[in-house]
């Protein structure tokens, strides 16, 4: 058998049907950019299969959740498959958790170049050029509450590349042994490889991040094979913004001035870094000083971020700062922890929480009794380690600045 | 930690103030008004936590680099100075602050704090360093803010109380999240997300509506779909028909076309241009042949040309000698010079030494034995010189002893004389006798008339007194009267009882009647003593009258006798007596000036003798002096002077004799380096048989030179013909590669048009011609045919349609097929304006935005309510930390403080409040009286309430200690509002509490005080009383002379800064017998610093001896030199005597060892040689690699040819320069470069030969492709 080189477009969890979240407040000219964001960053998908000259687009799973984008996302699926279709590119796609295949609507066709995979055992599709098979497809849409078997796929010695369409996670060496070319994975938001070598396992990650702390790029990748069966994956953006999460350092005689204009610097260094896209940029002040200390208190962040939608928000490419908060950790001189006085009892009670293992906090005795019943009773009890952490550092750097009149100086 | 002492150079009104001796326990200081208390806590409070901008004030009279001062203090490190410094420039660059450990070592601000611990300045200000105010600030409070203050006062709270910082937090934390269940930003982020979910959930019915449009939508598209098959299919047939009738008579020509080619038979595939082809060859073979019979001939005069070169190959070999002896012409010359100049300089050189050596009247070889003089030769004359400067100096001493003495022997003597004179008296003594018993007259003379008044007083008043003695001899008439009338009332008494009683005395008679009796003796009694002792009185008065009288009567005699022997004189006794008083005083002054006659006399006899004995140490110095010049070879005639510009110039001869040495050495060398360079040219000379003239060394070089020039021309022609040859060489190469190229193409070009020969091709080619010109014909006419199909359909389906038919058929059928299409069509735009219709409502469907602005809007909510939560976690755990911090306050700290505070305000107040105390959940602070009743602290008295803070502090600073965190407490003017007997209670507590071992500084303005703490036996120290801060100055100028009377003279304190940075006063570099000249000291290196250092005020405290709080300090009145350079300073721990010449001036002496010495010379020579040798080779390196290089770039070049031969010809093939034939080169050029293009040659300009065969196929027909192609 022939080895035949070929390319593709792998893309996943598109998800239609996900606006950007973890924002408190989107501004009216960015309503629109957020909004259109994932089917924007989805029609990217299609046109960089058209543009790549892919032989076909691989879909591993949770492209929309249909009930939740209505109309709007099946019609706009189909839309871009046919575009595919024109162009004669076939779609091969596996459903995840929001997409199996009996959510898509029946009223909706599919075009014929797509092809979905059913639920349960993997289905083979062989993939032919000018009716020479070129590769083989093994897929299937995933079972909720069923994880990825591997077992199931199985490649064909001394035959075709086999390509493993699927959603979900495994163990990598369990993947690994299965010999399958290249497993294009789906499930998980951050664009992984799980290894590559002759054989290869990819998530190409969501083709437009959609909160503050999907920072980088997004997605997908294109896939090419050349004759010898060595895989080249390259990624492809498809982002329409970006988010950003930028560090500023200030010292102990830094003043607003200094601070204002590092942010000018780092945010036009965005600008210049990333001219093709908006930003939604996420800022922390980390170091010490009393620059540290009004900006944990409020007020200063307050209008810093004003100065800087202000200034930059507006402009083409928007670079909008969504939020400049204070670095949530407790950044006191040493010696404080020691003192004897009130903030150093206080500060050695918060150093000794944060240092006991498996800690929780309970603070349902502060809840009023209508809410003790309902979801704030859960929330009013934080387990888990790192934000205990965080809580405990923020309720650190509280309690400093109120129990010293003019606030740390460090 | 507790303070041992201060330093205070200047903070407020102090200058210089030193305080030492502090106790562990209690020190009162007391001083009045201004007296500096309140500076010294705040200097306290600066030195632990600096100049704060309120403490600044303090700065504002001192000069900037005297603010500031040092604390002493004893903490675990052990006893360390704290000194911090006031920055007056720049305030945030802070001031700047020095630790100073007893080992020596210095740290900053990390020391100060962990010799602090844990208490920051306000804890130190509201609890250990107090002032009246901030106790006052205290005492005015009401009790919850008093029970707030107490709260900070133990946890270093400042302005900030933790009941209100609990309050604010629950305030925050109920606007997020309002534990009472109000509204609250949750809730109401909660009722907006709840909403959004409402609305989202309607906008999901949309699906519904979807899926009914899109089911009418897919029946009207699958409609659609049949009607426009059934359209495709009419309007295809229909067009087919049309096209039919169009194209049938070209059908019918093409068919003929076909017929006539293929009666013409296969035909041989010949290019067009096979003949032009083959014709531009031979053209260029025979230009060829042309240049080739040109080279020829070039070539044989190449070869006559270099036969003709000869070459000298002895001369060759020798060449890079010669070249090497080129390089050293310079040198030659140079040497030459050279050895003029050192001729010249060792002559002048010579005469400078020599002229030195008379100057110090030294022979040669003493001049050379100097320089050899080591520096423990010269140390030698130290000892007999400084004895006899000080030997001189003693004879100078003693000379202006003797004259002085002399001097002022005369004088006292011509006035002795003169005084003498005056009083008429040959001998002193006498005329002082004299005077002396004229004075003791007077005396007795004075002192009896003033014995006689008082004799004639008394004798007067024994007079009157026997008068009244008389007088008293009869006794008065009311005694007698009260006597008599006592008798004779009594009698009365005694009578009547005896009449009126019956038969005797009554019970009372008897008593009255011996009462009566005994008053009667004791009247009688009195009389009779009374009368006895009057007559006694006047016997003894009359007696002492009479003696009286006789005494009066012999001094009156005395006196009489004394005024016959009286000197002769005028006036009152008394002022007799003054005057000879006054002149037996100036004789008895004048007895002293003799005296003082006699002493200088003998003076001046001592200090002739100390002069003679001064002149014979002289003598025996100089001797020893004399002694120690001839034992080191110099003369004896040298005085020190003399021998010190021998010294100071001694370098200066070394240096002019080495430089002679040196010059000498050079000459010889140069004499020998040219003597080696003219044997090497002699013998290159005779090894290349030139003959140049004997003594002239430049110009057998010059010979040598001119005949290599000449041989390297001769190699330069020869190497360029040798070049020209192979390139010749290679151009005919290339010739004949590029004849036997065209012979080839030939070849093939015949073999390919399977011709024999040219004229076999020629037929061939006129055969082709007519075969392609019926192949053109058919070609057009299927043209013509597939423009008319336009294809739109396969020629096997237009041959089925035209099968049979005519073109009336055609046209009816045509017409019948048209009018099908017209009513299918109609029936399509209907179902396409159906499905337009349900595209439009499902694009409208598609196009709502709703459900994702809701989502996008709940996301928001989510954020926002996320974030609240996050705060409201915050608050609250913040929260529960900070009322688990109170309540572990509450019932552990503060018991314990209030327990002792109770306590001392138990003892304070005498009993009459028992006990501090607070609710644990009240902000309020309570006293307890005797009787138990709980009173609030407002309504406590002004005194009260001070007693109750200061109590509270004791017990803050008790707690603190008990803690580990152990700090003196510093009181200032605290007990000023208290009355005598809560001032004693209140300082018999501080006793106690001192006793304890905490430190206490208290300052005090009262006296009372003051004297309060004496009674308890506790040391009070009195402060300096200062002026006001406009006579402040004054009065720090009174206060600073020695002769103060609390001044310590003995040692003057060094001042801690800079002068603890600087060194010990250094030695006086100086010849000892001319210090009078420090003009003339080795004094260049040095800087004189003026003594700016003021005396310092030192107030000895307490009788305890502390050990001194700086140990180091410099003389005001001593003039210190200080070398400029650090590393110049001599080394203090080494002991040196104070005037030590040789050891300070001994890295300048010529013979030391550290200097400058021939070793060194010869070493340093060396390596200037070696450097120099380095970097010649270093040259002859890089040389190497240069011509590794150009070798590596000349791959072509024999290999037999030495290096340096290749190196000299490729520069000149560098220069390449071809004058031999121009023309030819330009032919051979054009030639070689005309383009032949061996893959393209068969082909053509455009085709390889294998897309050629491929274009003309295997049999050379011309293909579809291959036309096209081609």
């Amino acid at each position: 058998m022939s080895n035949r080189p070929f390319r593709f477009v792998h893309a996943a969890d598109l998800h239609l049907e996900e606006v950007p979240r973890g924002v408190a407040h989107v501004p009216t000219h960015l309503t629109d950019l957020f909004l259109q964001s994932p089917y924007r960053a989805a029609e990217r998908v299609f046109d960089a299969a058209c543009s790549e000259h892919a032989d076909f687009l691989v879909i591993s799973g949770d492209l929309l959740d249909a009930a939740r984008t209505g109309p709007r996302g099946p019609l706009f699926l189909v839309e871009q498959c046919e575009k595919l279709a024109a162009r004669g590119i076939p779609v091969y796609w596996a459903g995840g958790l929001v997409d199996p295949p009996e959510a898509w609507p029946p009223s909706v066709r599919l075009p014929d170049n797509v092809v979905f995979f059913p639920v349960g055992r993997p289905e083979e599709v062989i993939f032919n050029r000018q009716s020479e098979p070129v590769v083989r497809l093994l897929g299937a849409s995933r079972t909720q509450g069923r994880r990825l078997r591997p077992n199931e796929y199985a490649a064909e010695p001394g035959g075709l590349f086999t390509i493993a369409v699927t959603h979900g996670g495994a163990d990598p060496e369990s993947l690994k042994r299965r010999e399958i070319g290249y497993w294009a994975l789906g499930g998980r938001h951050q664009r992984q490889t799980l290894f590559s070598g002759p054989e290869a396992a990819h998530y190409p990650g969501t083709p437009q991040g959609r909160s503050p702390s999907d920072t980088g790029q997004f997605g997908c990748t294109l896939v090419e094979v050349d004759p010898r069966r060595t895989i080249r994956l390259t990624p492809i953006t498809t982002h329409v913004f970006r988010w950003h999460a930028e560090q500023v350092d200030v010292g102990q005689s830094d003043t607003r001035k200094d601070l204002e204009t590092i942010l000018r610097q780092r945010i036009e260094l965005l600008g210049q870094a990333h001219p093709a896209v908006d930003s939604m940029i996420s800022w922390t002040v980390s170091g010490s000083g009393r620059l540290l200390t009004a900006i944990r208190r409020g007020g200063l962040a307050d209008e810093l971020v004003e100065m800087l939608r202000k200034e930059y928000g507006f402009g083409q490419p928007a670079l909008w700062s969504l939020t400049l908060e204070a670095e949530a950790a407790i950044c006191v001189p040493p010696p404080w922890f020691e003192q004897e006085t009130v903030r150093g009892d206080f500060l050695r009670m918060i150093r000794d929480w944060r240092e006991k293992p498996r800690a929780e906090i309970d603070l349902t005795e502060y809840l009023p009794e209508c809410y003790l019943a309902g979801w704030l009773s859960a929330a009013a009890t934080v387990s888990d380690e790192q934000e205990l952490k965080r809580i405990l550092a923020e309720a650190a750097m509280l309690g400093v600045d109120l129990l010293t009149p003019e606030g740390p100086e460090s | 930690m507790r303070i041992t002492g201060l330093r205070v150079d200047g903070f407020g009104v102090f200058r210089d103030l030193e305080i030492g001796g502090l106790s562990e326990g209690l020190n009162v200081f007391y001083g009045p008004n201004e007296a500096g208390k309140t500076t010294l806590m705040q200097f306290v409070r600066s030195v632990f936590y600096g100049f704060s901008p309120e403490r600044r004030r303090y700065l504002a009279a001192v000069d900037g680099e005297r603010a500031g001062g040092t604390l002493g203090i004893l903490a675990a490190e052990g006893r360390v100075d704290v000194v911090r410094r006031a920055n007056r420039g720049e305030p945030a660059v802070g001031d700047p602050l020095t630790v100073n450990y007893p080992d020596g070592t210095r740290q900053g601000e990390s020391a100060l704090k962990a010799i602090l611990g844990s208490i920051d300045e306000h804890l130190f200000n509201h609890v250990f360093c107090v002032g009246l105010r901030e106790l006052q600030e205290l005492g005015t409070l009401t009790d919850p803010q008093a029970a707030a203050m107490l709260y900070q006062m133990s946890s270093g709270l400042g302005s900030i109380s933790l009941i209100d910082v609990v309050r604010s937090l629950e305030e925050a934390r109920n606007r997020i999240l309002d534990a009472g269940g109000g509204a609250c930003e949750i809730s109401r982020l909660l009722e907006q997300r709840n909403r959004l979910r409402a609305e989202i959930e309607q906008i999901g019915r949309i699906s519904h509506d979807f899926g009914r449009l899109s089911g009418e939508q897919a029946r009207v598209e699958r409609d659609l779909a049949m009607l426009e098959e059934e359209a495709r299919r009419l309007r295809h047939e229909v067009r087919l028909a049309e096209i039919a009738a169009t194209v049938q008579p070209l059908w019918l020509q093409r068919d003929s076309a076909q017929r006539q080619l293929a009666a013409c038979g296969p035909v041989e595939s010949i290019p067009e241009d096979a003949m032009h082809r083959l014709e531009a060859i031979g053209d260029r073979l025979a230009r060829r042949r042309e240049y080739l019979s040109r080279w020829k001939a070039a070539w044989s005069r190449l070869c006559h040309e270099a036969r003709a070169l000869k070459v000298n190959e002895t001369l060759e070999r020798l060449a890079p000698r010669i070249e090497a002896l080129r390089e050293q012409e310079g040198w030659l010359s140079t040497l030459a010079t050279r050895s003029a100049e050192l001729k010249t300089e060792i002559e002048e050189l010579e005469a400078r030494f020599a002229l030195q050596r008379r100057q110090f009247g030294l022979s040669e070889g003493g001049a050379n034995q100097l320089s050899g003089l080591s520096t423990s030769a010269f140390q030698a004359l130290r000892r007999p010189a400084r004895a006899m400067k000080r030997a001189r100096a003693a004879v100078e001493e003693a000379q202006k002893a003797l004259a002085e003495e002399e001097e002022r022997a005369l004088s006292l003597a011509e006035q002795v004389e003169k005084d003498l004179k005056a009083w008429n008296a040959d001998d002193l003594q006498t005329a002082l006798k004299r005077q002396g018993e004229a004075v003791s007259q007077l005396r007795r003379r004075v002192q009896i008339d003033q014995r006689l008044e008082q004799m004639v007083e008394h004798q007067g008043q024994l007079e009157a007194q026997t008068h009244r003695l008389i007088d008293n001899q009869v006794m008065p008439t009311w005694v007698m009267l009260s006597m008599g009338g006592t008798f004779i009332a009594g009698s009365m008494l005694l009578l009547t009882l005896a009449i009126y009683s019956r038969g005797g005395f009554s019970y009372w008679g008897w008593p009255l009647a011996i009462l009566w009796i005994v008053g009667l003796v004791a009247i009688v009694s009195t009389k009779a003593v009374w009368e006895r002792a009057s007559a006694r009185r006047l016997t003894a008065c009359r007696r002492q009258a009479a003696m009286l009288e006789a005494q009066v009567k012999d001094i009156r005699r005395e006196r009489e006798h004394l005024d016959r022997n009286l000197p002769p004189g005028e006036g009152p006794i008394q002022q007799r007596l003054r005057v000879a008083e006054r002149e037996l005083a100036e004789l008895e002054a004048f007895v002293g000036r003799d005296a003082q006659r006699l002493a200088a006399q003998s003076s001046a006899e001592s200090a002739a003798e100390r002069l003679e004995r001064a002149k014979q140490a002289a003598s025996d110095a100089h001797k020893r002096w004399r002694q120690a010049l001839a034992s080191i070879g110099l003369p004896a005639d040298l005085a020190p002077t003399q021998v010190r510009d021998l010294l100071s110039r001694n370098e200066e001869m070394a240096d002019l004799r080495r430089r002679l040495e040196h010059r000498y050495e050079e000459l010889k060398q140069r004499t020998r380096e040219r003597e080696a360079l003219t044997r090497r040219i002699a013998d290159l000379l005779a090894e290349a048989g030139l003959a140049a003239p004997p003594d002239d060394p430049a110009a057998g070089l010059r010979l040598l030179r001119r005949a290599l020039a000449e041989q390297e021309a001769r190699q330069k022609r020869l190497v360029e013909l040798r070049g020209k040859a192979r390139r010749l060489r290679r151009k005919r190469k290339r010739v004949d590669k590029s004849v036997r190229q065209l012979k080839s193409y030939r070849r093939r070009l015949l073999r390919a048009a399977g011709a024999a020969d040219e004229k076999q091709l020629r037929g061939q080619m006129a055969r082709l011609a007519e075969v392609n010109g019926l192949r053109n014909r058919l070609l057009g006419v299927q043209q013509q045919i597939e423009a008319a199909i336009g294809g739109y359909s396969p020629s096997e389906a237009i041959a089925e349609a035209l099968q049979g038919q005519s073109a009336e058929t055609l046209r009816s059928r045509r017409e019948v097929l048209a009018e099908k299409l017209a009513g299918t069509e109609k029936a399509l735009r209907q179902a396409a304006e159906q499905r337009g219709r349900f595209a439009e409502q499902l694009r409208l469907l598609s196009d709502d935005r709703g459900p994702a602005a809701r989502q996008l809007e709940m996301n928001t909510i989510e954020r926002q309510l996320a974030d609240a939560l996050h705060r409201w976690r915050v608050r609250a755990v913040a929260c529960r930390t900070l009322a688990d911090l109170r309540v572990a306050y509450e019932r552990d700290r503060q018991p314990e403080t209030l327990q002792e505070a109770s306590d001392y305000l138990q003892r304070m107040t005498g009993g009459r409040y028992s006990r501090v105390w607070t609710p644990l959940d009240e902000d309020a602070l309570y006293v307890d009286d005797h009787e138990g009743n709980p009173r609030s602290v407002e309504i406590l008295s002004h005194g009260t309430r001070e007693q109750l803070f200061i109590c509270l502090r004791l017990a803050l600073a008790a707690a603190f200690a008990r803690r580990g965190t152990v700090m003196p407490l510093i009181l200032d003017d605290v007990l000023v509002n208290f009355d005598v007997d809560r001032a004693r209670a209140a300082a018999a507590v501080m006793r106690d509490f001192a006793a304890l071992g905490h430190q206490v500084l208290l300052f005090t303005c009262h006296e009372h005080i003051q004297k309060i703490f004496k009674a308890l036996k506790t040391p009070v120290n009195t402060l300096p009383a200062y002026a006001a801060p406009r006579r402040l100055e004054a009065a720090r100028v009174e206060s600073a002379p020695r002769k103060k009377t609390r001044t310590r003279p003995k040692r003057p304190k060094r001042v801690p800064t800079p002068a603890v940075e600087e060194p010990e006063p250094q030695p006086a570099l100086e010849w000892e017998w001319e210090a009078e000249e420090p003009e003339e000291m080795p004094a260049a290196g040095l800087v004189e610093e003026p003594p700016t250092v003021e005396e310092p005020e030192i107030i000895e405290l307490g009788e305890e001896d502390e050990a001194p709080l700086f140990e180091t300090s410099v003389k005001s009145e001593e003039r210190r030199f200080y070398f400029d350079d650090e590393n110049e300073r001599p080394d203090e721990t080494q002991e040196a005597e104070p005037d030590d010449l040789w050891e300070d001036t001994g890295r300048d002496q010529p013979g030391d060892p550290d200097d400058e010495t021939p070793a060194e010379h010869g070493e340093g020579e060396g390596e200037e040689s070696e450097e120099e040798g380095s970097e010649d080779n270093w040259e002859e390196v890089d040389d190497e690699e240069e011509s590794e290089d150009r070798w590596d770039d000349e791959p072509d070049e024999d290999a037999e040819e030495d290096t340096e031969e290749r190196t000299w010809r490729r520069s000149l093939r560098r220069r390449r320069h071809d004058d031999w034939d121009d023309r030819y080169e330009d032919e051979y050029d054009e030639l070689v470069e005309e383009p032949v293009d061996e893959e393209n040659w068969w082909a053509g300009d455009s085709l390889s030969d294998g897309r050629r065969d491929e274009a003309y196929g295997e049999n050379g027909d011309l293909g579809d492709g291959g036309a096209e192609a081609a």
